[in-house]
C-alpha cells in the first residue's frame, strides 16, 4: 500500500531527514575533535539516527519514491522515466558540486592551516553515498503534486 | 523545447466505460498516476502512447487529443457528418 502524503509534509519530512542527517554529521566531528563528552551528545546522535531512518521510511520507502529512483527503466512508463530523468540529471550537478566543494575545502584547509582540522572520515562518506541515494528521491518528492 | 500543450477526452472516454483509473492504466500499458497527469493536461503522451489509448478506445487519434481546446464530443460528430 502506497503512503499518498501532502506536499507540505514531504517537503517537511525532507527538511527533519537532511536536518537529522546534518547534525549527526556535526556531532562525529566534534566526537573527534573532543574526547571527553557529556552522554547527551550520544543521546542526540542516536536520536538524531533514529529520525533518519524515520523519515527515510516515511517520505522515501512507504510513499514508493524509492522504488520509482532505484527501479529498472523496463518498469516504469514514459512519464515516470522522464520524471526520474529530470531527477537524476539535477541530483548529478549538485551531487557533483558539493563532492568537488567538499574536496576544495579540504585540500584549501590542509595547505593553510598547520593542524588538520578537516579530514575526510568515514561518517562524512557514508552520509555522502545516503545522500547520492536519497537526493533524486527528494527532488522528485519535493516538487511533484503526485508521482 | 517546451512542447505545445495537448488537450484530451480521455476523462470524459474513462467515465463512459465506466473504468476505473487503475483499470485504463493497465490496459494501456502505465502508471495509475499518469492517467490522473494525462485526465489533468498536465502531461503529453508519446505518439506510441496516444496510439495504445486510441486503440484501446477504439477512436481515431483526433477525436481524443487535439491542439485545439477540446469541443463536445456531439458537436464533433455534428461538424463530421456534414463535411
Amino acid at each position: 500500500m502506497v503512503l499518498e502524503l501532502s506536499k507540505k509534509m514531504r517537503r517537511l519530512l525532507i527538511i527533519c531527514n537532511y536536518f537529522s542527517l546534518f547534525i549527526m554529521e556535526i556531532l562525529f566531528y566534534f566526537v573527534l575533535f573532543n574526547d571527553d563528552l557529556p552522554f547527551i551528545v550520544d543521546f542526540i546522535g542516536i536520536f538524531m539516527l533514529i529520525i533518519t531512518c524515520l523519515t527515510f521510511i516515511f517520505v522515501y520507502i512507504k510513499t514508493g519514491i524509492w522504488t520509482l529512483t532505484h527501479s529498472k527503466t523496463e518498469k516504469l512508463d514514459e512519464r515516470q522515466i522522464e520524471l526520474t530523468h529530470k531527477a537524476l540529471t539535477k541530483s548529478y550537478a549538485l551531487f557533483a558540486v558539493l563532492c568537488l566543494s567538499i574536496m576544495l575545502i579540504h585540500a584549501t584547509l590542509y595547505r593553510l592551516l598547520p593542524e588538520n582540522v578537516f579530514i575526510i572520515t568515514v561518517p562524512l562518506v557514508v552520509g555522502l553515498i545516503y545522500f547520492s541515494h536519497i537526493l533524486p528521491a527528494s527532488i522528485i518528492a519535493w516538487g511533484d503534486e503526485k508521482f | 523545447m517546451k512542447g505545445r500543450k495537448l488537450y484530451n477526452r480521455i476523462a470524459v472516454l474513462r467515465r463512459e466505460r465506466n473504468l476505473s483509473r487503475k483499470m485504463l492504466a493497465e490496459k494501456i500499458g502505465v502508471n495509475f498516476q499518469t492517467v490522473g497527469y494525462l485526465e489533468r493536461e498536465e502531461y503529453n503522451p508519446s505518439l506510441d502512447l496516444a496510439f495504445r489509448i486510441s486503440e484501446y478506445f477504439d477512436l481515431p487519434i483526433d477525436m481524443i487529443f487535439s491542439t485545439q481546446p477540446m469541443v463536445m464530443m456531439s458537436l464533433e460528430l455534428l461538424k463530421r457528418s456534414e463535411n
